[in-house]
């Protein structure tokens, strides 16, 4: 294990136990104490409910969903993983139950052939911006940008991303290659263009 | 192991990917929500004592029947008072009764100045104990069963259980109330 990661691993324990004390005044009730976790997590969790759900409504919807459920099912809450992996698995299958209820398909890439045949090329590291990542991201098929983000963004692996959309794991893992290498296409695009 | 560079790109810039920030409408809508979820909590605690009273009622029926059947048959008091059951009845009532005073006097206290639920919460706790009346009567007249200690002892447990609730209930609403007056989000 490398010293950054032991340093995170502290850092997360210690994040665990400053939570502790608010996860417990908000079982009791106490509303300042929720509004604190709000006020920490909301941020980080909208922009996830942003990028599964097709629009800003939808997505304010699910992020005040899952912080209801959150709280009424808080006292269950074991601090057997930090209290933001926890919430955050309430937001995602949130949003992928509501999707699913709307019977909105998610689509994939399926020019699998195609894929195999173009080569990997790397965007100029100059030209790479976050706004890029994100507009070129936006032009995936929605069930591939979800695999993409859980993996990359939220650090999921492909078997929990498998086990969350319901999917093969071996699914997972190439549709994310294949989102990858659309991004990058989408970059070199971009850097052209301007 | 290699690295892509587009994915150290982004888990480097990680941060910079959550820029969207949420309306401040939408913690008051949870705080909406937390209310509705709270009132339909109290109406199932109310549906709950329904319930049990009705159980209770059925109860007294059924042993009211049985004991016209076998009132020939039936123990006398003086056995009933030797029998485990009636011991385990008479800890039982020690026990849950200081319990359940205690819980008493605490929503005695909350709802001091709430004469209105105060009353609810009365009227609420007379069906149960109207239950509870018939089957003590039954154990007077001898017609009482294992089932009707049995029953009895449950009585008290769901009624530490449903007066429990109650108090969380109280003091959840209290201090939720008070921090909506103490902050303006």
């Amino acid at each position: 294990m490398t010293n950054e990661r032991r340093i995170k691993l502290k850092l997360e324990t210690i994040k665990l136990d400053i939570h502790r004390d608010l996860i417990e005044q908000s079982v009791l009730g106490n509303q300042k104490a929720q509004y604190r976790l709000y006020q920490l997590y909301s941020k980080a969790m909208y922009n996830i409910c942003c990028r599964m759900m097709p629009t800003v409504e939808d997505a304010e919807d699910m992020l005040q969903e899952a912080f209801t459920e959150a709280f009424r099912r808080l006292s269950g809450f074991r601090y057997e993983s930090t209290f933001g992996a926890w919430l955050k698995r309430i937001v995602i299958n949130r949003c992928i139950n509501e999707l699913r209820k709307r019977k909105t398909d998610l689509s994939f890439f399926d020019d699998m052939q195609r894929f195999d045949q173009t080569e990997e090329k790397e965007p100029d590291p100059k030209g790479v911006s976050v706004e890029k990542v994100k507009k070129a991201m936006d032009d995936l098929p929605n069930g591939s940008r979800m695999i993409f983000s859980l993996y990359l963004l939220e650090g999921y692996d492909h078997i929990e991303i498998s086990e969350i959309l319901n999917i093969s794991v071996s699914n997972s893992k190439s549709q994310f290659m294949r989102a990858r290498l659309k991004v990058k296409e989408k970059l070199n695009q971009m850097g052209y263009e301007n | 192991m290699k690295t892509d560079p587009l994915e150290d790109f982004i888990r480097s810039n990680r941060d910079h990917f959550d820029d969207q920030e949420p309306s401040p409408e939408i913690w008051h809508r949870i705080q909406r929500s937390q209310k509705q979820t709270r009132i339909h909590t109290w109406r199932s605690t109310t549906l709950k004592i329904a319930a049990v009273a009705a159980i209770f009622t059925l109860g007294y029926l059924f042993h009211v029947w049985m004991g016209s059947d076998n009132q020939n048959g039936g123990m006398t008091a003086d056995h009933y008072e030797a029998a485990p059951e009636y011991e385990m009845l008479q800890e039982a009532r020690i026990y849950y009764s200081s319990l359940i005073a205690e819980r008493e006097q605490q929503l005695d206290k909350l709802t001091a100045d709430n004469q209105q639920l105060r009353e609810d919460i009365k009227e609420e706790f007379e069906h149960l104990d109207r239950a509870y009346r018939s089957l003590e009567q039954d154990l007077a007249d001898q017609v009482a069963s294992e089932e009707v200690i049995e029953a009895m002892i449950q009585h008290y447990r769901i009624k530490l259980d449903v007066l429990e609730d109650i108090l969380y209930q109280i003091k959840y609403a209290s201090q939720a109330d008070e921090e909506e007056v103490r902050h303006v989000f």
